[in-house]
This record gives C-alpha cells, structure tokens and sequence, in this order.
C-alpha cells in the first residue's frame, strides 16, 4: 500500500506543531490537493468527483461520512485504514506506520474534542455510537450542513476573493485564505490539462478560465462551484437558482446556451452528485421568497426539475420552496416530476416556514427569507449561519429510563434521572412530568457537548475553505468557529418523538384512565418484550394513536414538540450560541436508535425501528390522508429548524385527480404544514403492503378509476396491481 | 337518527367535484353482477370473513349503526380539504335511498354546515324519496347502466329509474350520468345510442362519466360467501379506454369521460 501521502501529510502536520492553525490548515491542504483530486473521466460534464477523503488514512475535511463508521471532522484518522496497511507492511515500514498511529490516535479534531468534556458530557453521553449502543444522548462529530455564499464565488472569482483577503486584516487566518484560494487555482488549472488530455476542450476552457478571472458564463460558474464543493468538502450546494440563475439567463440571452444544452449540462452535474454520494446530504435549493434575481431564478428552477425528472436518484435532494404568488408554473413542473416517481422535489412552505424561521432563530424577516434546508432537513441561514447537528436524542428511549428509574431495558445500564419510575407515579401528570424532566436533563447535556465540540473544534482548525465564504470572517480576519460568524449555531436531532408520544397516550388511557393494565403489569409486559403479554399489547396498540386527527393523543403531541423545541432553544442562550434548535428529520437513526431500544408501550416490540421524523408510526394511521395530514398540521412551528413529514400517494392519483393532490397539498400548507416529501407508490411498497399488512393500512391504490385500501384487496388482485407497477 | 354505515371514505377523488368524503350505506334495490360493493346490497349488514391475518380470521358486519351526527363529526372533520375545490359530501351505497330518511339527514346536516352535497344513485326508488333529498344534493351521480333487457344483468328494469331521472331533470336538478362500462355487457354501440337517447331526453345533464369495469372488489364476493360470476372478463387497459371513448363520441355529444 502506498502510505506516501499519510507520511507527508503526517510530516506537514507535525511540522506545524505549535504554529497557527490556519497556517497548519492550509499546509496539510497543499498535500491534499491537487494531488488527492480523482481524475476527470471521459464522461464528466464537469471536472469534480467523489469524496476521495473516505478512502485514506488521514485527511482534513468537515465531515467524513461513513456507513456504519463513527463520524469525524477536521483532521481524520481512519483505524481501519492503518490496520490494513500494517497487516500488508514489509520490514520497518510496520513502525513507521505504528509511529503515524499513535500519534494521529491524539492529534484527531474528534480525539481532541472529546478530550475536553466535562465530568457531566461523560457521564451522560458515555457513548458515540448511535447505530451501536444503548444510550439516550448521543454527541456527533462532523462540521457540516454549512450553506456558503456561491454568489460571492461565482461574482468575484477565485482572483477577486484575493482581492477581498487583502484588503483585510492581514494575519495568519487571512494567509491561510489566500493561500487556500491559490490552491483552488491550481486545482482549476491541474483540471484543465486533464480535460485538454480527454480532448474536452469546453471543460479545459472553462477551467482555464476560472483559475484567472471570474465566471461569466454558466459552464464557468459551475465549474468553479463544484470544484470548491469538491475541494471544501461541501456536501450541500445551496441556493443554486439565486447563484446560477443570472448566469443561465445572460447565456440563453447570448446563444452561448440553448436550454437543451444547459439542460444537458445541470443533468451532468447532477450525475456527479450522484457519483459523489453524499448519503444524507446534497441539497439543492431552487424557489422561495427572497430571491432578488426571482425570474432568472425561476427559469433555473424549472431546468433543475427537469433534471431531476431526467436523472431520477436520491441526490441531489433537490428542493423546492413555495409561496403564494409564485410563478405557477414551479409548483406545476413540481408536481409533474413527483408524478413521475421521482420523488423530488421536496416542497417547503415558505408562509409557515419563513415567520417560524423569523421566530426560532430571533432574526428580522429578511435574514428569514434566506432560510435554507440542509441535509435531512435542517435549517440554517444561508451563508449567515451555522447550525451542524452535533447531538441526537432518543425521545423513546428516554421514556423507557423514565419508566425504569433511570434503568434502561436492553443492558441493564442506569442512566439518567432517578426519580422512582412508574411505580412513583400516581397520575399521568406525575409521569408527564417526570419524563419532561428527564428530556430536559439531556438535552442540557447536550446542549454544553455541542457548543464545546464547536469551541474545540475551532481551536483545532479554522475550516479556511468553508469560513472563506462564510459572512464575517474575511472581513473580520477570524474563522467561523472563532468568532469570525456572528451567528453561529447548532441543532439538535430528535427522534423516536411519536412513538414516544403514542406510547404516553396509550399508558394515559390503559393505565391512569381506564385503569386496562396495573402500573406493575406495564411494566413486566416491557421488561419481557410481550411475551406472554399479547393482551396487554393489543390493549395499548387499541389505545388513540397519533396521525389519526383524533384531539386527545394530537394535543398532547403539540405540547410535547413544542416543550422539546422551546426546551433546546432556550439553551442557545445558557451554553453561548446564536441558536440552538430541535430538528425532527428523516433519515436513517429512527431504525438505528430503535435497535437499541426496549419495548415501548404503544405496542412496538423491543428494537424495532420508531416511526421517521413526525410521521405516524406505519400503519398507526388508520384513518385516512386527510386525519394523517391533520394531526401533522397541528404541531406548532414556530421553534425549531425543521421536521420533515412525508406523503405517499399513487401514481394513478396523479393521473387521473391532478387538481385533487394539490388541493390536497394545497390545503395541507394553508393549514400551517412546514413541507412535504411525495413519494409516489413504488413496486417495494406493495411488496412490503402483502407481506406486511399492519404497517400499510392508509396504502391507498387507484387502478381504474377506482381507489382502494390496498391491504383490503384479495391477494390475487393485490398482484395484479402489483404486476402493472412499475418504479 | 340512526342509519347503517358499511364505510366512511376519505379523501374521496370520484365521486363529485373537489376532496370528498364517501359515506357508504347498506342495502340496495338492484343486485348487478359486476357490483364492487355487493356487502352493501342486502338490507341488513351481512358478516365478511376476511383472509386470515396472524393466524386469526378477521370477522366483521359489512356496515355497523351510525348516528347521523357521529358520521358529520367524521365528515366535517376534513371541512378545510372541501373549499379549494367545491369537495364535500357524497352518500352512496348500495341505494343510498334505500335508507331515504338517514341520507336525508346526512344531506340536511351537511348542507346546514355549508359544504357541498352529492348523491349517488341508481334511482331504482319510489319518486317519493327522491323527492325528498333534492333540496339539499347540491349533485346526482345518477347510474344508467344497461339498455334494452337490464332485468338479467342488474336484477330490475330500468323504467323506474329513467322516469325519476326524468322527473328530477324537470325540476332543474343539477346531475351527471355516469354510466358502467363492462365489457362484453353493455361495451356496444346499442348502449351508446340508449345513453344518447338518454341525454336527448335529458338535455340538461351536465356531463356523462363512463366508469370502467374492474375486478378490485372480487374478494368481497368470496368473503360474504357469494359467487363473482364475471370471473371471466378482463378489465379495461387504457388503450381499449381510449378508443371506446372516441366510438363513444360518435353518439354522445354531452361533455363525456372516463370517471
């Protein structure tokens, strides 16, 4: 295996010991780049692929993003990488190699960070691994979800943000920037010859270009966005129509372009977002209030979405905001593109979104407007504010502590508040109360881990490429995690929230009101998992479930959101941040974090996986689209960063009752609903409606001009429709 | 008041105009072989034993006692949905008439809480109980069904319900005709021409909807323990839908689709 890159980056790092950080940042970048960029491929629209950082040993990049790895941020270091080059050493090589590992074990960012958590963070967040271990808090490193400002990029170019750097204070942090901008140049350049070796002469030209002047056409202003998203480590492109859209116009305006071939060449990007996989994150942003170049923007929209009908994958997460008096024909190209299974775009409704925004941050209207989803789902402010989801917290798993005296139910491990478990509480309010305070002693914690992982962090590393296009810190000649954003922030992500809520309401009934089940049967029916407690089971899964429109289990779901959301918002100001905000997204830690979680007292059995974000537990929504979309409009909004509620309807449906899908989605945001994820019936979700037909009662199917509950339908006919759907 | 409800369905998209809510009511006056509700055509609610899930066969009545407001609470529930698109309620069945004084009170409620009202009926009913709904069904989804010898087909004659159809075009109601198309039945231009002639009697009908056959509602048959006797007919693909609509076309000059 070839270590020379670890060795030199290793030196380098070294070498810096004791120095400034952005001095040492962009060092240890020069050995990244450009000689880490994979190479360009006969294929490639643009120059820029995949994230190379996964496959090395030790690196600089805000968030390494694994599958079933821990995360990790800034300078990285891969275990298992070292491990498998030592198990194929020759000779001394084998101490070289032990040498690099014991020193990047302590010179890790993450390694550094947690080597300064307080006795409490300790205590109560004992565990990393939300995919692999039982716990209620979990911290997460990685510095990400950042929206920069591209319209800068593209507006001044690599030359003009030069310009700016020197016109600032000149210091180490400022030195570092430009010595990061010069290291896109040359990357810029390394690319042009590989495109004028493929005979791309376009590309090479574009890349030409931009190493020496600003874009000015929209290849060129791609190009130089995805070369630093590629660079930077950036896995979220932002407010693409805004920075883009201008572009478009002034090439279609000068023939430069058709809008087949711009067409052709947002469906090459697209395809390198895909190539770069992401998993959680690739967001496109098109639509909305607050775009100051709106028409231009509009017709990059409606381009991005037929991109996204063309390309059809699950990145870029393309997303498109929505306010009254936009030009219709975004909604409409929109829902065309759901129709077709595409699943994206995604809808944000700027009416409910921008003032809860305006509220939750404690920003004026114009700041809001510049709300921008990340990854999952989370808010932040474009390029003004930073909000990277650094802690989890299992709402279910907290329950079951609660019940058990501070006991949870998979390892016998105490953790958490004691205050007596069910047994203590002689009313539902006692136990409400409980599990509130239980919720609330976590998310303290978690609260003072994230705000020192961002401190730590920034002590460790500037993230030169990142603040370089973050507000204030050019200007103010410190990095975004030093005081160089004003706002700087965080989010917090929570999950298991219904299943939480359902199995409050189901021991509210069964227990404290109707008096079904003892307190003591409760809890022996969860302790064995339900075994031997079927009736107990079917009692509590009888009990009001939410997603249902039914007012007793959605109120107190209101009331639980909005505790939770207030309870982490508050925090912001206790642990020193411009906002810290609750996010209820999708992903896939509901099923991880159940894995880990005992039986839950609406029914669920022990790890199985909670339902997703704030949807009703599968198959929980007995009552219809209408009742499902009902209760998700009654959750107030006004603060927390994002949920995320997702919509399946057949494809027939849209079809044959357009008109009818948008008055239903239509009604759904006039009723306060933050956003939609429409996901059109799939040949999986049939599949899994046969096998599984508790989890798909709402499955509505429309075959010829008739609808019907699919789990009701006689096998034979149920694979009938099964045979003439297609993806 | 107190009726038989077999179903209440949401999110109702054909059966009227808008987002609707479908009440279902037992009992029917006809028994048409290709009926996708045959549970709801006895009087009484019928047992439906359904494929056996976890072991246990799932029972159930075909339709359960209502009280007209309990059906309204659930009805008006969905009343934002209702006002983009003129949606509202719709009562069907079986012969939603069959129970003419609960359908009446559905109606009545609903339009005294200002949403839209549909009927849906064959109009196989004494005039008398029609009579009585037309103030407040804002809509008739009026069934034709066959031409020439219906009696085999759909267990009655069709005098009846041509001549209410006729006497509530006379009073000015507001009515669309839709018409099942079942292959091998009533797929002919005989047919056509009975619409037609339908139509010519019945200038002010708004709009004809052709529903086409389908086999969904085959496991009901087999759960009340009853024999589908069109087994043998294949369903409508969209390319037969579409040309049938164009011979259509040649008879019928009336706005028409497939509903």
């Amino acid at each position: 295996m070839d270590l020379s890159y670890e060795k030199e980056f290793t030196r380098v790092h070294r070498q810096y010991a004791g120095q400034d950080t952005a001095l040492r940042e962009a060092a240890c970048f020069r050995v990244m780049y450009p000689q880490l960029l994979p190479e360009m491929l006969q294929e490639d629209a643009f120059a820029g692929r995949t994230l190379v950082m996964e496959y090395r040993g030790v690196g600089f990049t805000p968030d390494i993003t694994l599958y079933g790895q821990p995360h990790g941020m800034g300078y990285f270091y891969r275990e298992d990488f070292f491990i498998k080059a030592l198990q194929e050493a020759q000779g001394c090589e084998a101490e070289e190699i032990r040498a690099m590992m014991a020193y990047w074990q302590t010179q890790n960012t993450t390694h550094k960070v947690k080597s300064r958590y307080t006795d409490r963070i300790r205590e109560y967040l004992p565990s990393d691994s939300f995919a692999g271990d039982v716990g209620v808090g979990f911290p997460l490193y990685r510095m990400t979800g950042a929206f920069v400002n591209y319209g800068l990029l593209v507006e001044e170019g690599l030359p003009g943000l030069l310009k700016r750097i020197a016109a600032a204070p000149q210091n180490a942090y400022t030195q570092g920037l430009a010595d990061m901008v010069r290291l896109l140049e040359d990357c810029a350049k390394h690319y042009a010859a590989q495109a004028r070796e493929l005979g791309k002469g376009a590309a090479a030209q574009a890349l030409e270009n931009i190493a020496a002047r600003a874009p000015s056409t929209l290849r060129e202003a791609i190009q130089l966005t995805w070369l630093y998203n590629c660079v930077a480590g950036m896995m979220d492109y932002g407010r693409m129509d805004v920075y883009l859209g201008d572009f478009l116009a002034r090439d279609l305006a000068s023939g430069t372009e058709t809008r087949e071939s711009a067409l052709e060449m947002l469906v090459g990007l697209w395809r390198l977002m895909v190539a770069r996989k992401t998993v959680y994150h690739g967001r496109v942003v098109i639509g909305g209030l607050g775009r100051p170049n709106e028409k231009n923007a509009d017709e990059f929209a409606l381009l991005a979405m037929e991109a996204s009908r063309i390309v059809k994958h699950i990145e870029p997460q393309l997303t498109l905001r929505l306010y009254q008096g936009q030009d219709r024909r975004l909604y409409d190209k929109a829902l065309e593109v759901i129709a077709t299974g595409a699943t994206y775009p995604m809808l944000y409704n700027d009416e409910v979104n921008v003032p809860s925004v305006m509220s939750a941050f404690k920003i004026p209207p114009e700041d809001a407007r510049q709300y921008l989803p990340f990854g999952c789902g989370e808010y932040i402010i474009d390029h003004k504010s930073f909000g990277s989801p650094n802690g989890v917290i299992n709402m279910l798993k907290a329950l079951e502590v609660t019940l058990f005296d501070g006991r949870e139910l998979l390892k016998g491990q105490k953790m958490g508040l004691s205050e007596g478990g069910l047994l203590a509480f002689d009313t539902f309010d006692q136990l409400y109360s409980a599990y509130k305070r239980q919720v609330a002693h976590f998310i303290e914690v978690l609260a003072e881990a994230e705000k020192l992982i961002l401190v730590e962090t920034g002590r460790d590393a500037p993230f030169l490429l990142m603040s370089l296009l973050y507000d204030g810190c050019i200007d103010s000649g410190r990095g975004m995690l030093e005081g160089g954003l004003p706002w700087l922030g965080a989010t917090l992500e929570s999950y298991g929230n219904i299943n939480a809520l359902d199995s409050l309401q189901a021991i509210r009934e069964a227990v404290y009101e109707k008096g079904l089940i003892s307190r003591e049967t409760l809890l022996r029916a969860l302790e064995n998992n339900f075994e031997g407690f079927e009736a107990e089971r079917q009692t509590l899964l009888s009990a009001q479930k939410y997603g249902n429109n039914l007012p007793q289990v959605d109120s107190l779901g209101a009331d639980l959101h909005d505790f939770e959301a207030r309870l982490i918002r508050d925090q912001a100001a206790r642990v020193g941040l411009h906002s810290l905000l609750m996010v209820v997204i999708n992903n896939s830690a509901n099923t991880f974090l159940g894995r880990w979680t005992g039986a839950s007292a609406d029914g669920r059995k022990a790890r199985e996986y909670m339902a997703n974000a704030n949807n009703p537990v599968g198959g929980m929504d007995s009552r219809g689209v209408t009742a499902m979309l009902l209760s998700l409009a009654k959750f107030p909004n006004a603060h927390h960063a994002g949920t995320v509620q997702n919509l399946k309807l057949s494809s027939g449906l849209f079809r044959d009752a357009p008109g009818k899908v948008r008055d239903l989605i239509d009604t759904y945001f006039d009723l306060g609903g933050t956003q939609l994820m429409i996901t059109v019936v799939s040949r999986g979700d049939l599949e899994d409606a046969i096998q599984n037909p508790e989890r798909h009662r709402s499955l509505l199917v429309r075959v010829g001009g008739f609808s019907a509950y699919f789990v009701t339908l006689e096998e034979d006919v149920q694979r009938e429709i099964l045979s003439r759907t297609l993806h | 008041m107190t009726g038989l409800v077999c179903d209440i369905q949401r999110f109702s998209v054909q059966d009227g105009p808008g987002i609707r809510t479908t009440v279902f009511l037992q009992g029917c006056t006809l028994s048409c072989a290709w009926c996708h509700n045959p549970e709801t055509i006895p009087a009484r609610p019928v047992t439906m034993r359904l494929k056996p899930r976890g072991g246990q066969p799932d029972e159930k009545p075909s339709s359960v006692p209502m009280d007209a407001a309990e059906v309204m609470a659930t009805v008006l529930e969905d009343r934002p949905f209702y006002a983009r698109g003129g949606g509202g309620l719709t009562v069907s069945g079986g012969e939603p008439l069959v129970q003419a004084d609960f359908t009446l009170a559905l109606l009545r409620l609903a339009a005294d809480a200002g949403i839209h009202t549909a009927l849906d009926t064959a109009g196989h009913v004494p005039w008398a109980s029609m009579e009585r709904v037309l103030p407040f069904a804002g809509l008739f989804l009026y069934d034709y069904k066959v031409t020439g010898d219906a009696k085999a087909w759909i267990g009655a004659g069709t005098a009846q319900s041509l001549s209410n159809l006729r006497r509530l075009h006379g009073s000015g109601a507001n009515i669309i005709l839709r018409c099942p198309i079942i292959p091998g039945v009533n797929d002919n231009a005989e047919h056509l021409r009975g619409i037609a002639s339908v139509l010519g009697d019945c200038p002010g009908i708004r709009s004809v909807e052709l529903l086409a056959y389908h086999r969904l509602g085959e496991g009901k048959y087999h759960s009340i323990g009853r024999e589908y006797t069109l087994g043998g007919v294949q369903p409508w693909d969209e390319a037969r839908k579409a040309a049938f609509l164009d011979s259509a076309r040649a008879h019928i000059t009336h706005p028409l689709k497939w509903g």
